[in-house]
């Protein structure tokens, strides 16, 4: 079960001019669309699970440039970075200096622009010069290959999902997560660390996608700081974090393994072999299932299982 | 005869009346002004330790003004969610400047005021903090000047109603 997203969702957040030429993309397309490019000076590129597109200025999208593209000016970015950021760009402005601004709905807007780089990390983006529209896809039952592995006989493995960015790793651990909290006859208290508001998307007063029952997402916050926190103070069952990454990570994991909670999640990377994932997990063998996926086949598709210990 | 009287009489209470109004409105100025100082509280509160956006905080004002400045307020808010990317900048001083003549504030104070659009919704917390706290001192510092000139003239506007009234009387007699 595919969740649609709304047109309007999306181009509420674009200046009327812009507004008017996505009205004329019909649902077939508009519901496959992963991503929208919008850059000063560069023509409007709508990203699906197939095709990259180039809009026109009649509102068209073409697979090919056919020289009369619609292109963006710096007012038409600086007016979305407006509506996105609901004129507040200071409230924004920690996730911006991370690159992302998240919208209601789980969908995301990451930014690029002119950055101010002290102390080793980013004090400010200035000139917002490159914003990337990313659709969210809450799939509902794609888990439901690997769920009986994963939990069975009230069993949780640690479970690490490998796999390149756009490959749909994100939206299987969540229906991961919303199988565990919503087992019929035994569901697990899931706490979703979720760093970058991609996995429970809760934004504001606005419900975020469906995580189950009995689970609960603590978001916002750094990995390295919220797993022991919510192990500390929520007692969870299984702790579900979206993309781990080094020894940081790594020494917080093994702190919530060795208080009695499981872990599931995910990690960037080509396969198993990846140098840094071998180094900081697979070697360490914490993780009894390890799921490596793909998309050459089709995003999402599960191109290996290992199950190990 | 009795329509002079008649006549004095009603120039003698529009006098007074107006000299009445013009303290009163001296005196709302005044009370507009503290409830603005209050609602600056109450924004700063929601901007740097609530990190709310500028709709929400503003949300949360419109709660806590008073009447005229809750006209204000929601007007703007009205204008910001229509904004269709205008900046808020343009947004507060349209506000301001269609406001004018509901409000009690006079020019200087919508000097003050209009100032504070000039960064809202920009840089980091701390632009929006300083920029808070500069319009609290401009609005403090106003409120004290307008209150010494009060005590000084005291009870001058009213009385003056009626001692234009009085004169305007010994002139048609």
């Amino acid at each position: 079960v595919d969740k649609t997203i709304k047109k309007n969702e999306i181009i509420m957040f674009f200046p009327e001019r812009i507004r008017g030429l996505f009205e004329n993309i019909n649902e077939k397309i508009w519901n496959n669309i992963t991503n929208i490019r919008i850059t000063s000076g560069k023509p409007i590129i709508v990203e699906t699970t197939d095709y990259r597109y180039y809009m026109n200025i009649k509102g068209d999208i073409n697979i090919c440039l056919s020289g009369d593209e619609f292109v963006v000016s710096q007012k038409d970015v600086s007016n979305i970075t407006e509506l996105v950021t609901r004129s507040s760009i200071y409230a924004y402005s920690r996730y911006i200096n991370e690159g992302f601004i998240t919208l209601p709905g789980g969908n995301r807007v990451g930014v690029a622009g002119d950055t101010v780089f002290e102390n080793g990390k980013i004090c400010a983006v200035n000139r917002i010069n490159s914003l990337v529209f990313r659709l969210s896809h809450e799939k509902k039952g794609i888990a439901d290959l690997v769920i009986d592995d994963i939990y069975s006989n009230g069993r949780i493995s640690n479970t690490l999902i490998i796999s390149p960015p756009g490959c749909g790793k994100t939206t299987l651990l969540r229906d991961i997560a919303r199988n565990l909290a919503s087992h019929k006859t035994n569901p697990v208290i899931c706490a979703l660390i979720d760093e970058r508001y991609e996995l429970a998307c809760a934004v504001d007063d606005q419900p975020g996608l469906d995580i189950g029952q009995s689970s609960f997402a603590i978001s916002g916050l750094p990995k390295h700081v919220a797993i022991p926190m919510v192990v500390r103070t929520m007692s969870p069952d299984v702790i579900i974090a979206d993309e781990i990454c080094g020894m940081k990570d790594y020494e917080v994991i093994e702190y919530a393994l060795s208080s009695g909670c499981k872990f599931i999640a995910t990690v960037h990377g080509k396969d198993e072999n990846n140098n840094e994932i071998k180094c900081c997990y697979t070697d360490k063998k914490i993780f009894e299932y390890q799921i490596v996926l793909g998309k050459e086949k089709g995003v999402g598709t599960i191109n290996k299982i290992i199950r190990s210990g | 005869m009795f329509a002079k009287i008649i006549g004095c009489a009603l120039i003698l209470i529009a006098s007074t009346t107006a000299g009445y109004i013009a303290k009163f409105r001296a005196d709302q100025r005044i009370k507009e002004l503290e409830n603005m100082l209050v609602c600056m509280q109450g924004f700063e509160y929601e901007i740097c330790y609530n990190i709310s956006d500028i709709i929400k905080a503003t949300k949360n004002l419109v709660r806590i003004s008073s009447i005229h400045n809750q006209k204000i307020f929601l007007s703007f808010l009205e204008s910001a969610q229509k904004s269709n990317g205008k900046p808020l900048s343009e947004i507060w001083q349209e506000t301001m400047n269609q406001k004018r003549e509901e409000c009690y504030f006079l020019k200087d104070d919508f000097e003050i005021i209009s100032q504070f659009g000039s960064v809202l919704g920009c840089g980091n917390v701390d632009t929006q903090a300083k920029n808070i706290a500069i319009l609290k001192e401009r609005i403090s510092k106003q409120i004290l000047n307008l209150k010494t000139k009060s005590e000084k003239s005291g009870n001058l506007p009213a009385k003056i109603g009626i001692y234009a009234g009085l004169v305007v009387i010994v002139m048609i007699f």
